[in-house]
This record gives structure tokens, C-alpha cells and sequence, in this order.
């Protein structure tokens, strides 16, 4: 994602709709993919989306370019996005669902023989969900937004050993199950 | 390098370029000449981050937008719209440990006035009770001695 420019930010904060649309269309893939990953469903990385807009908008005018905007929104979907998932856990008694519109299914049994290119976006659910939340989401910002150690200890307000040491054990943890080219 | 320095960076900073040029070397070296931490390399690239960095980014359906643009209208032509999500999104924290904190400081700011009431009623009770106290003692003829200060109580009033 790149950063927003700063104009545009100040007109959004001053009421400008066309403005906040902008910030939207720059932005809404990154917040939306992250959603999804974390949440693992269409539905819920929807709601968190939607949550995570309304809150900028409402939130606007208190940002004071003191970190970046992009630090900024991201931490904003990253916490949406857990406490959506926590919920979906908790009503669902521990069991989440995959149903990434026609892209999933049946994800939590799929076999990782029967992996390809087309169940991708299948298989990087199933991966993900093994995985402790904050090892989700270093992994989520690093290997899918890119971001480096330092940044992800910006957004999620951690020390960067820390991130370095999550994103470790999330690895050796998936390694153990979809390394050898995703046959274990 | 041993196997085990080299293992780890390769699962963090090798992998994800955080690396310095000469420490970035010695693991190259490291990984011609030792077939299990090249297979180590193979399976992290091929099994775990090239599925997730090819996963892509994806787009939010219209209606996402249609949602957002709604309700951020419907704010700012009433203000009090929405209140109850304000009011979740001022008390949302992905730390239970700040939630109980922020439940004790609420628990005691809301004891004071309760606090504040039992002392003074306590006061007041303290205080009649010894004005009691003295009526009864004039009344009966008895010396009255006023504890604060020792002195019998009819010098007081004389």
C-alpha cells in the first residue's frame, strides 16, 4: 500500500466525500485482504472492512501525521479483524468457517495433497488458521503486505525481536506440515 | 556459521531480506556446502512464503463501499446515529489485561461518592452521639470532660 497524500487525508478529514472515497480506493484492497486473511471468511473480512472505514472517518481529524497513515489504518484492521475472528470463535464454540465465496471449500478438510494453483487462496486459510493470532498477523504483514520487521512492530506496537521470533515459529510450525512443496 | 545460527536466520531475516551484506554471504556459503539447510531453504520457499506472497491481494465487493458511503452519511446528518458502535469502538481492546484494568479504575472512581457517603454519615453520628453524650452529663450532674482537650466540660461553657 502506498501512503496516502497528505491533502487528500485533510480534505477527507474536513467532510470532503470525494476525498474519503479516494482514500478508499486506494486503500480498501490492502484492508480488505488482511481482513480476510486473519478472518478467513468473505462475511467477517466484509464487516471488518466496513468497521475499519467508519472508524477512519469518524477518526480523521484526530490524526496527526505523527506515524504514517498507512501504520495507522493497518492497526486499525488488524484489531478489527482479530476481535471479529474472536467472536466468530467464540459463537461458532472454537470452529471457524471458510466459504471464500466460489474460491473455498471445504477448507479445513482438504487434504494437502490435493493443492493447486486454483484452491491458493484455500490453502494460505488453512495455513494461516493452525496459527496463534499474533504469528497470524506478523506473518499476514510480512509475506502478504510486505512490510519489513520494523514496520510491523510499528503497526502492531511491538518490539521487533518480538516480531522476528513470531514470524519464526509461525514458519517452523507451517514447515512441519505444508513444507516439501506442500506435501508433508 | 553452525547449521543452527543459520536454520534461524534463514526461517527470518535471510528469507525476508533483513539481512547485511557480509552476514548474507556467509549463509550463501554456508548453504553450497550442506545439503539439510539447503533442503530447509527448498521447502520454507516452496511449501510456506511463496504460497502466501502469490495469495495477492483482492478486492472488496461494491456493496462494501455502498455500506460505508450510507452510513457515513447518515452521521453526519445525525450525529447520535451509530452511537452504540462509538461506544464499542471507545471500549474495544485486543487486551484483555487493559479491559481489567479499565474495569478497576471505573470500579473505584465509581466507589468514591459511595465512600464519601459512609464517612459522612459516620461524622455525623460520631458527633451526635457526643453531644448526647454531654446533654446526658449535664443532666445528671456528673463531671463532663471534653476528650479532645481534657478540660471539664462546664469550663467550656462558662
Amino acid at each position: 500500500m502506498q501512503d496516502v497524500p497528505r491533502d487528500v487525508i485533510e480534505m477527507a478529514a474536513e467532510g470532503s466525500m470525494e476525498a474519503f472515497e479516494d482514500i478508499y480506493r486506494r486503500t480498501s484492497g490492502y484492508v480488505y485482504t488482511v481482513a480476510l486473511r486473519v478472518t478467513g471468511n468473505v462475511p467477517d473480512a466484509e464487516e471488518a472492512t466496513q468497521d475499519v472505514f467508519l472508524s477512519v472517518h469518524r477518526n480523521l481529524r484526530k490524526f496527526r501525521f505523527a506515524s504514517s497513515f498507512k501504520t495507522w489504518i493497518y492497526r486499525i484492521t488488524m484489531n478489527r479483524a482479530i476481535n471479529i475472528y474472536r467472536k466468530r470463535k467464540r459463537t461458532e464454540g472454537g470452529r471457524v468457517r471458510f466459504d471464500e465465496g466460489n474460491e473455498l471449500d471445504a477448507l479445513a478438510t482438504v487434504k494437502e495433497e490435493t493443492f493447486d494453483k486454483e484452491d491458493n487462496a484455500a490453502r494460505v486459510n488453512a495455513m494461516l488458521e493452525g496459527l496463534p493470532e499474533g504469528q497470524k498477523a506478523c506473518l499476514v504483514l510480512k509475506d502478504i503486505e510486505g512490510f519489513s520487521y520494523q514496520e510491523i512492530a510499528d503497526t502492531l506496537r511491538i518490539k521487533i525481536n518480538t516480531v522476528r521470533t513470531r514470524i519464526k515459529r509461525a514458519r517452523e510450525k507451517l514447515i512441519s506440515r505444508y513444507g516439501k512443496g506442500g506435501r508433508s | 556459521m553452525r547449521c543452527d545460527k543459520v536454520r534461524e536466520l534463514l526461517l527470518t531475516d535471510y528469507i525476508d531480506g533483513e539481512l547485511d551484506a557480509g552476514t548474507l554471504e556467509e549463509i550463501k556459503k554456508h548453504l553450497e556446502g550442506c545439503v539439510s539447510c539447503r533442503q530447509l531453504e527448498k521447502d520454507l520457499v516452496e511449501g510456506v512464503v511463496t504460497p502466501l506472497r502469490e495469495s495477492g491481494i483482492k478486492q472488496p465487493a461494491e456493496k462494501v463501499w455502498v455500506n460505508i458511503k450510507d452510513r457515513v452519511e447518515k452521521e453526519a446528518e445525525s450525529p447520535l446515529i451509530d452511537v452504540f458502535d462509538r461506544v464499542r469502538e471507545a471500549f474495544t481492546y485486543r487486551r484483555p489485561a487493559l479491559a481489567i484494568v479499565s474495569l478497576a479504575v471505573m470500579a473505584i472512581i465509581a466507589s468514591v461518592p459511595v465512600a464519601k457517603y459512609y464517612y459522612e454519615r459516620n461524622a455525623a453520628e460520631t458527633y451526635i452521639e457526643d453531644q448526647m453524650s454531654f446533654f446526658d452529663s449535664l443532666n445528671n450532674g456528673g463531671e463532663w470532660i471534653y476528650e479532645d482537650i481534657g478540660i471539664p466540660g462546664e469550663d467550656i461553657f462558662m
